[in-house]
């Protein structure tokens, strides 16, 4: 576990250049090391939920909605959510998976690197593109990075980030610690 | 003469006449039904029962091992039931199969228990789903089915458990009432590769 990420370096609510009025696309150097399972998205769920309901419309894929305290896990992925939609392709695979809650929050743990963890209203993920969307009040932290943002992007595949700001809302904030220079050690303060 | 001899006749003459009146109410109760004559009781080993619509096509087959009618009016007690579905004009068909079973032919009721199990026909839009449970009540003038008890779906390599199932073939609806637990396996996608364009020499 991480702690709190810090205030000492680069935010957005400072720096000129993220202050954009619409969007910002943010690739951090943390956010950009590959990603532990790349074809995370073929691998089995682990499903726990109060209630599924499984509709079929003539001519159409079929719908599983799972409701009331829903827990998946994926991989390294375990999400959280008050609702889930899956929509399966004809064949049976999964093509999107919408969560819903208050917030619906994600962790991944890969078994090398930091832990990203991810909050906001609607989350959906897209296994084609093997995306995270995250819509309203939404954040996502990695290691010590941190993006808030109305809505988030983030590219699994690439491990990029795109934040954007709703119309007329809160401007996105990025926080970066600063980097440790391995042969300038942290300053400590005299003793007296 | 003697009265002590008088009463003792008259005595054995009421109680003499009272036994025979009686036993004749109790025969006339027995030949006298109230409900009507009684069902045939009758069996039939490997038989099909089928069930029609008003234009003649069939709704719905149920095949079984013995099929017993009952006392009771349309009850039949089926040992190894295999129910068809063959609704006109729909894609889903499901197939179900127990060891025991209780077709009540009045109200279209199939009461089925042991072994539960009902397979959904694939369709060019749904993969074929397979259930399991132990006891499972079919609608089938209603094209629904329901059970209070453990339900396991069955869909490619994964599944899904719940308790309390119920099923709507006409809304096409099913649904896991509570303590759902399982296993999705999504199929992974396949990138279709580009086809060669053509060359004009």
């Amino acid at each position: 576990m991480s702690g709190p990420p810090t205030r000492r370096g680069a935010s957005a609510t400072r720096h000129p250049l993220l202050l954009l009025p619409l969007c910002v696309i943010f690739a951090a150097p943390a956010f950009a090391t590959p990603p532990v399972h790349p074809g995370g998205g073929s691998l089995p769920i682990h499903v726990r939920a109060q209630r599924l309901n499984v509709t079929g419309p003539k001519g159409k894929p079929s719908e599983e909605l799972f409701t009331g305290h829903v827990l998946l896990s994926q991989g390294d992925v375990i999400l959280h959510a008050d609702r889930v939609r899956m929509q399966l392709s004809p064949g049976g695979g999964l093509v999107q998976a919408t969560a819903w809650g208050q917030p619906a929050h994600f962790v991944q743990k890969p078994p090398q690197g930091p832990i990203t963890r991810g909050h906001a209203l609607q989350i959906v993920y897209r296994a084609v593109s093997n995306t995270y969307t995250l819509t309203g009040r939404a954040s996502l932290t990695r290691g010590t990075e941190h993006v808030q943002a109305h809505r988030i992007v983030y590219d699994r595949t690439t491990a990029t980030v795109e934040a954007f700001q709703a119309p007329g809302g809160k401007r996105v904030s990025i926080v970066v610690p600063e980097a440790r220079h391995p042969h300038h050690p942290p300053h400590h303060p005299p003793r007296h | 003469m003697n009265p002590r001899r008088l009463f003792a006749t008259l005595l054995l003459l009421v109680l003499t006449g009272s036994s025979f009146w009686l036993l004749g109410e109790v025969r006339s109760r027995a030949r006298s039904p109230t409900t009507g004559p009684e069902p045939p009781r009758y069996f039939m080993t490997k038989a099909t029962l089928q069930h029609w619509n008003r234009n003649g096509r069939i709704v719905y087959r149920v095949r079984a091992l013995l099929i017993e009618h009952l006392s009771v009016p349309g009850l039949y007690a089926l040992t190894q039931p295999h129910l068809m579905d063959d609704r006109p004009g729909h894609n889903a068909r499901w197939h179900v199969r127990a060891g025991h079973g209780l077709l009540n032919a009045i109200d279209n009721r199939l009461e089925l228990w042991h072994h539960v199990r009902a397979r959904q026909l694939p369709t060019p839009h749904h993969p074929p789903l397979w259930l399991s449970t132990s006891r499972l009540t079919v609608f089938l003038r209603t094209h629904r089915a329901e059970s209070t008890h453990r339900v396991t779906l069955f869909e490619g390599k994964g599944h899904l458990a719940g308790t309390g199932f119920s099923l709507d073939l006409d809304r096409r609806l099913l649904t896991l009432h509570s303590q759902v637990r399982g296993l999705l396996v999504p199929v992974a996608h396949r990138r279709t590769p580009l086809k060669p364009k053509a060359s004009s020499t």
